[in-house]
């Protein structure tokens, strides 16, 4: 039975092409949007690799003066900041934090292979504010002063690139322009654009307003920012209380406030949008497949009436009838399904988004196979089901 | 073989009813070939479809090959229309998508029988209709009498007991309806088949051993 099934597929291949077709498109796109959706989740269930909760900011916002007079606001903003009891740790920071559009690189030399790294400035708290656990060495504090090379600090992921295997606190790191740096500690995760996005290379260098005001240049104003970590429970009140203080320290300046958690809700939000409309078109050209499904194996059956007749009187049991209606349309989805399958695995074999691991393409595909089985299963069952009713008596009449 | 007492069979729809057969008794004999003979509406088709289980009588008791089968559900029916009947159409019902061997196997795909087993049973079938070296053509690649004969091996690869023929010279002409007679009657005659069969044409009824008169869904002598 199952050979004859296959016989009729393929003496049907031209009318059967069409269905073929209907099901690969809709794979693809399951596929794509299976991908993105178990990428983002897999982010998601993965740790930021730092705390955001009570944590407050100031966008400065100055505009271009003197660096020293830029250094010197900054200076008494941090005595301000100082006077709060409840302000635990304070930092400036020019880290895209839940930005997930920004990015901000400089590129490195591997071996001659050059690699970019996303890059932060960032001051001696940063790590308290944010509650970063260090893997190796140490953040940066007054130490550093004096040190012939700038240090940084590494994430797991340039680690894992330039110093695989090794510890690499005390390794020296040159970018394209010939510049030396020197590791001083490594962090894990920091996946600084939000929940869903990504692992990514992460190098911080330090700015505090005790050293020269040279690591301004690397602060641009619009996205410079001061973190701050509050106690538990503060308030609005004081959030005001603090904004009109810096205000009357830097007059001139454009000061903003905002809490991380709320720009964290936000940047996922904005991440979300992109696979939302994925799903919705996916949506759309499933419910389209479906129905160009059905009517496909609905017409197939509704000509095949006086051959499914001639079967009952052959010998077929109603059951026989549903079990080739359905076969042959998963047979068919399982054919559309392997042509889809040859470009999907395409993309881990071949790399395309090296940042997606192939776990996921197969889990993806994994789930699209499930998902166009189901739906032809559906689609088969009510013309199956009208098959098996046909009366053969009838049904032979039906020429 | 064959048994009908008092069968009636009425077709009902919302505001009409038909009497398409009243009062059949047919009694066949193992190794019978019999006619059916009547005017177009005479119930004749009607009285093939409720011997070859493929219809149920209103009223009455079939036995078949000593089975009474009214109150068999579709399982039981379908395994004894595989079993102990072979059928052959006028308009032959061969399915076009399949070679002529595959066509010839359809009946003995509901049965547990090995692929190669099958396929020898087929090409056997083939060659008793004489039909060997057409076994990859397609049906519309066949004249109308090789498409019957065709059917009559689909007929008979499962080695059936009885065979039911619905006008099966009907589309043919004289000489190819002389020939598929001719098979039928070395069917009864070398295999002891019991055939029934329905048909317009009285000098091939003639050559049946027996035929039935029906008019108006009444059997008359």
């Amino acid at each position: 039975m199952i050979k004859q099934m296959f016989l009729m597929i393929w003496n049907r291949k031209r009318q059967n092409a069409l269905m073929m077709i209907g099901v690969f498109i809709s794979f693809f796109s399951l596929f794509l949007v299976f991908t993105t959706m178990i990428y983002m989740l897999s982010n998601y269930l993965k740790p930021l690799g730092f705390e955001y909760e009570n944590v407050w900011y100031i966008n400065p916002g100055w505009s271009m003066e003197e660096k020293d007079d830029i250094l010197e606001t900054l200076r008494q903003v941090e005595y301000a900041l100082d006077t709060y009891p409840e302000i635990e740790s304070y930092s400036f920071s020019n880290t895209f934090l839940f930005i997930p559009a920004a990015t901000n690189s400089r590129t490195y030399l591997r071996d001659g292979r050059e690699v970019n790294i996303n890059q932060g400035t960032v001051g001696d708290e940063f790590d308290d504010v944010l509650n970063i656990q260090m893997l190796a060495g140490r953040w940066f504090d007054e130490r550093d002063n004096a040190r012939a090379r700038p240090p940084v600090v590494i994430n797991d992921q340039v680690r894992d690139e330039f110093f695989p295997g090794k510890n690499p606190v005390g390794e020296i790191m040159v970018n394209k322009d010939g510049e030396e740096v020197t590791v001083i500690g490594l962090i894990g995760e920091f996946r600084n654009s939000g929940d869903f996005t990504g692992s990514k290379q992460m190098m911080f260098h330090r700015g505090t307003t005790s050293m020269p005001s040279d690591w301004l240049d690397q602060m641009d104003g619009m996205f410079s920012r001061i973190l701050f970590r509050v106690k538990p429970g503060s308030t609005r009140e004081l959030e005001q209380r603090i904004q009109v203080h810096i205000n009357n320290i830097a007059k001139d300046w454009k000061v903003k406030m905002g809490r991380l958690d709320e720009a964290r809700e936000s940047a996922n939000n904005q991440t979300m949008v992109l696979p939302i409309i994925m799903a919705i078109i996916c949506g759309f050209l499933i419910i389209n497949v479906a129905l160009g499904l059905f009517g496909v194996i609905w017409y197939n059956t509704k000509r095949r009436t006086s051959e499914i007749g001639l079967r009952r009187a052959l010998g077929s049991t109603i059951t026989y009838v549903q079990r080739q209606i359905t076969g042959e349309a998963m047979v068919l989805a399982t054919f559309g399904m392997i042509i889809g399958l040859f470009f999907a695995l395409q993309f881990p074999l071949l790399g395309v988004m090296g940042f997606i691991s192939s776990q996921i393409y197969l889990s993806a595909a994994l789930l699209s196979v499930v998902i166009i089985y189901a739906i032809t299963f559906l689609c088969a069952l009510y013309p199956s089901s009208q098959a098996s009713r046909i009366e053969p008596a009838i049904a032979l009449h039906n020429e | 073989m064959i048994q009908l007492s008092s069968i009636e069979k009425v077709y009902r729809t919302d505001s009409i009813e038909t009497l398409a057969l009243t009062g059949v008794n047919l009694d066949v004999a193992r190794g019978e070939f019999l006619s059916v003979m009547g005017p177009s509406g005479s119930g004749k088709s009607t009285l093939l479809n409720i011997i070859g289980l493929l219809d149920s009588p209103t009223s009455g008791n079939i036995v078949l090959a000593g089975e009474k089968v009214a109150s068999y559900h579709d399982r039981k029916l379908a395994h004894i229309r595989n079993q102990k009947i072979g059928f052959v159409f006028q308009s032959y019902h061969l399915v076009n998508d399949l070679s002529v061997v595959d066509n010839v196997e359809i009946p003995l795909i509901y049965r547990s029988m090995s692929g190669k087993e099958r396929r020898q049973r087929a090409l056997a079938a083939l060659e008793k209709v004489g039909l060997s070296a057409r076994t990859k053509h397609f049906p519309s690649q066949l004249s109308g009498g090789q498409r019957q004969r065709v059917a009559i091996a689909r007929a008979i690869v499962g080695e059936p007991e009885i065979i039911l023929a619905d006008e099966p010279t009907g589309n043919l002409d004289s000489v190819m309806g002389q020939e598929i007679l001719a098979i039928l009657k070395s069917l009864v005659k070398d295999m002891g088949t019991t055939i029934v069969m329905v048909t317009h044409d009285e000098p091939i009824a003639l050559e049946t051993d027996r035929i039935v008169r029906l008019f108006d869904g009444s059997q008359v002598n």
